[in-house]
């Protein structure tokens, strides 16, 4: 009875995830707190205040995180706050000048350093290096423009320029960010993770070391809903999304009413 | 905002596509075109992190400094980072453990402190919550101060788990845990059906999409 072939469950996940995808079911978006938390935090932002926007991911994990990458900039560029770019992540730094284009090209923001800076990758302990000198770390942009030429950096030394850090990752580098721009330098740091990294970071939001926790793709469509961008690519997700869970949890009740059958079965026939 | 594709654009669409498919292909079963896009994988992304890694650390790093701007110093720096390459000879093997020493007593003694101070001190405080106050008895805080004992408990293995008295808040711990696992697997399959769902929006919008001119 438990034999069925594995390709049909395949088969019915790849329905499930297609058909919402192309028909966009509106559904209606509900905000937890740690996503309201940094947007509430990046409100209260002054006009010309500057972020660090790290995007420590790299393409296998760039699904779920790059919607958040690209909410949080067009919010940051919307209420007029700098960023500046980074990654600790080699292998992806090609994504963070892509997404960094894109939003900026949306809201016809040059390319000349005024509102935002890609610095890209860097090798070493960049975030001990960053709270003594940022300039010094980094030297030039990903396009190899000094940083000193740069508006947005002048009168830039170190992390205490900047108001809050927001790191997005698929890996443990949250907890080096925690470690030390949070704990030695003592700053704001925010962190949206991949599902799976979520639970791993909800003690630092109730210990008030993180003031916001965007989680997963879920996380990207809910401050994708708080900052009214409806065409982004959490909300054009979460029908997929809300579809497959609900497979997912139809298939384990069905699973486990076949067990427990043929187990009674089993049992009847040793009698 | 409509932009304009090349054939490039196209091609390079096409070529993800194909190899996306591929991949998808070993649901079926083990095939000839999966091997190939898995051995593309594993070439293309070896060669991508060498060519990173020489443009973004040796060069910068290493080879400009020492070789174009004079900075004899960095030698030193370089031959530590060769001594590395020694552990392929096993007469010379035991000089690799230079640089590995540099590096661990490096990394530990810039880690531990704050790793300890960030997620210990911290939690531990965190965690030592009121369970009474002006508002009254605070629910939400005896939950996590009983989950933070029991979880505790559960994990103390001098004592055989027998008796009610260490019973009871081992169960209790274990329905923590359970919680947590679960918790964490939701969020696991929420993660892993993203991708997939990344992948199926390249193939229709991004691939299909551009070809027969429709999107999201």
């Amino acid at each position: 009875m438990l034999r069925i072939n594995v390709r049909y469950v395949y088969l019915i996940v790849f329905i499930a995830v297609t058909i919402p995808m192309i028909f966009q079911p509106n559904l209606p978006t509900v905000t937890s707190p740690s996503v309201e938390m940094l947007y509430k935090e990046i409100e209260s932002l002054p006009r010309g205040s500057r972020v660090i926007l790290s995007l420590d991911y790299d393409p296998s994990t760039e699904p779920e995180l790059q919607p958040m990458a690209e909410a949080i900039l067009r919010h940051c560029f919307r209420r007029g706050i700098r960023v500046f770019g980074m990654t600790m992540n080699l292998q992806g730094q090609n994504l963070g000048t892509k997404v960094f284009s894109k939003v900026a090209k949306a809201f016809h923001i040059p390319d000349d350093g005024t509102m935002y800076v890609y610095a890209g990758f860097r090798v070493g302990p960049v975030l001990l290096q960053m709270g003594e000198d940022i300039i010094e770390t980094f030297q030039t942009d990903f396009v190899q423009r000094d940083l000193r030429s740069l508006p947005m950096m002048q009168g830039v030394k170190n992390l205490r320029d900047f108001e809050l850090c927001i790191s997005l990752s698929g890996t443990s580098i949250g907890y080096s960010w925690i470690n030390w721009p949070g704990t030695r330098y003592g700053k704001k740091i925010a962190l949206g993770v991949t599902g799976v990294l979520v639970t791993n970071y909800i003690p630092f939001l109730q210990s008030g070391q993180l003031v916001g926790l965007l989680p997963g793709i879920k996380g990207a469509a809910e401050y994708e809903h708080l900052i009214g961008y409806e065409k982004g690519r959490g909300k054009q997700a979460m029908g997929s999304q809300s579809a497959a869970h609900l497979l997912i949890i139809l298939l384990i009740i069905v699973g486990n009413v076949i067990y427990f059958m043929g187990r009674r079965e089993e049992r009847r026939q040793g009698q | 905002m409509e932009t304009t594709l090349g054939f490039l654009d196209y091609l390079q669409y096409s070529v993800a596509a194909f190899l996306t498919l591929c991949v998808f292909s070993f649901l079926w079963r083990d095939n000839v075109f999966y091997k190939l896009a898995e051995a593309i994988f594993v070439g293309t992304s070896v060669g991508y992190t060498l060519g990173l890694y020489y443009k973004t650390l040796a060069y910068p790093r290493l080879v400009l400094p020492l070789f174009y701007q004079g900075k004899i110093h960095y030698v030193l720096a370089c031959v530590l980072g060769v001594l590395y390459l020694t552990r392929f000879s096993r007469k010379y093997g035991w000089l690799s453990r230079w640089p590995m020493a540099l590096l661990i007593g490096f990394g530990s003694g810039m880690t531990i402190p704050y790793a300890i101070q960030a997620q210990v001190f911290k939690q531990l405080s965190a965690s030592m919550l009121p369970l009474w106050s002006s508002a009254g008895f605070e629910f939400n805080n005896f939950l996590i101060v009983l989950g933070v004992l029991c979880t505790l408990f559960y994990f103390f293995f001098s004592i055989e788990h027998k008796g009610k008295l260490v019973k009871i808040p081992v169960r209790i711990g274990i329905i923590y845990i359970m919680i947590s696992f679960g918790a964490t697997f939701g969020y696991t399959v929420m993660a892993r059906f993203a991708l997939l769902i990344g992948r199926i929006n390249f193939l229709w919008y991004t691939w299909l999409g551009s070809i027969f001119g429709f999107h999201a």
